[in-house]
């Protein structure tokens, strides 16, 4: 097991790799390139471009950026809008976003995108994919709060206690889900898309789902709204809540 | 549109475990260096030694303050052109304590940064000298007691604002000391 570390996309992103040099580096390399496409402070990324952009006026994007829109798109419209990529009061929300076919997108009323909700999970993905098709036999990229996994791995994925992180509990079910924490673990709140209004959150929320770009995505929902069994059930997704004191929660309904 | 069921959370029996206080190595220094140099041949040790002066001036062009007076920096050379500066450093966050290094070309432009190894208090103890002391004098490449590694915690902000701060400094550092004039 080899296992590199560099700081990409505001966070520290450890890969291990059973497997050759080549497989890791191709996983970086991903990360790499969703850290130039999607990341608020890249002046020639996608991100940058659209934000530029005025409404009624197509902009190309990477295929990568179109899949990861098209994904928040949905997450927003199965949410009521409590997910949401357009940063409120940018004038704009997600339903003012278009996608258009040959990896175009257009804004109906201009507003602001934050990808930082699902492109985190989203490079996970891709970094995974790498591996596997370098033949890594097993896996891990984690990247502070996203982590997933492949191949055997013994031990549970375990989840740090909010406000004392050096306390971690054990999530129960298959290690081999993508798994996403969103939390008070410095300090942490969420914020409404709906309202813009912040809400501090005392606790962490983690959802495991077979990709880490939803889990990321759901995490969101359901530190907002609770939660959402139907949602859950539709990506094929299990919520914990985690508590300062650290007792697990999962949500049923 | 229908309303959302909201579900509810039901209580899991769970046991607490603390986090070994845990320390993960990913590379030496000498990997490091071939991992940033592929095509170094020599990588010859140019440790800096900043004087006052030096330091302010660091501090003026990053907005970072330099913590120390030596760098450990290498001249990486391949035959007898020099081809960039390679560059180890450290960084202190609120619960973790982070070695990395830098390779800066020729050009002084940031060719790669790469973690060398990555130790996590229990809380408080990152403040502690004595915490910090128990790792003097350990360059990567030392035995590490290696505890539980990070690879299967999730709900870490594993913040690396602290290593874009430390390589603004060396960027001010090159300027100020390893520059040719």
């Amino acid at each position: 097991m080899i296992t590199r570390a560099r700081p990409l996309l505001g966070t520290l992103v450890a890969i291990a790799s059973e497997g050759g040099e080549a497989g890791l580096r191709a996983a970086f390399a991903a990360i790499e390139r969703v850290h130039a496409l999607m990341n608020f402070h890249a002046e020639a990324g996608d991100l940058a471009r659209i934000n530029r952009a005025r409404a009624g006026r197509a902009v190309c994007v990477d295929r990568w950026t179109y899949q990861v829109l098209g994904c928040a798109k949905e997450l927003s419209a199965r949410s009521a809008g409590a997910f949401d990529v357009v940063v409120p009061g940018s004038g704009a929300c997600h339903a003012d976003l278009e996608l258009l076919p040959g990896s175009k997108v257009r804004w109906r009323r201009a507003g602001r995108l934050d990808l930082g909700g699902v492109a985190k999970g989203f490079a996970v993905d891709r970094a995974v994919r790498a591996l596997r098709r370098h033949g890594a036999k097993r896996g891990c990229v984690n990247a502070g709060g996203d982590l997933r996994r492949f191949g055997r791995w013994a031990e549970p994925v375990r989840v740090r206690v909010p406000q004392s992180p050096w306390r971690s509990i054990a999530l129960p079910g298959d290690p081999s889900e993508a798994v996403a924490t969103s939390g008070a673990y410095y300090g942490g709140h969420f914020r409404d898309p709906r309202s813009g209004e912040e809400r501090r959150l005392e606790g962490s929320i983690t959802v495991c789902a077979p990709s880490c770009m939803v889990a990321d995505g759901l995490t969101k929902i359901v530190g907002l709204l609770g939660p959402q069994p139907d949602l859950l059930a539709r990506y094929r997704a299990r919520a914990f809540s985690l508590d300062a004191a650290g007792r697990l929660y999962a949500a049923a309904g | 549109m229908r309303a959302l069921d909201a579900g509810y959370w039901v209580p899991l029996a769970v046991v607490c475990a603390p986090v070994a206080a845990h320390a993960t190595q990913y590379l030496t220094v000498e990997q490091a260096q071939h991992a940033l140099f592929p095509q170094g041949e020599r990588f010859a040790a140019a440790t800096v030694a900043l004087s006052d002066e030096q330091r302010s001036r660091i501090a003026e062009l990053s907005g970072v303050r330099s913590p120390r007076g030596e760098q450990p920096v290498w001249r990486v050379q391949r035959g007898q052109t020099l081809v960039g500066y390679f560059i180890v450093d450290e960084v202190i966050g609120k619960h973790e304590l982070i070695t990395y290094a830098v390779g800066l070309g020729d050009d002084g432009k940031v060719r790669g940064v790469e973690i060398l190894d990555y130790r996590e208090s229990r809380g408080g103890e990152v403040r502690d000298p004595r915490w910090r002391a128990q790792f003097n004098g350990k360059r990567a490449g030392d035995a590490l007691r290696l505890g539980q590694d990070i690879q299967n915690l999730s709900g870490a902000t594993l913040s690396s604002r602290h290593i874009t701060d430390g390589v603004r400094r060396l960027l001010a550092l090159y300027e100020v000391a390893l520059k040719p004039r």
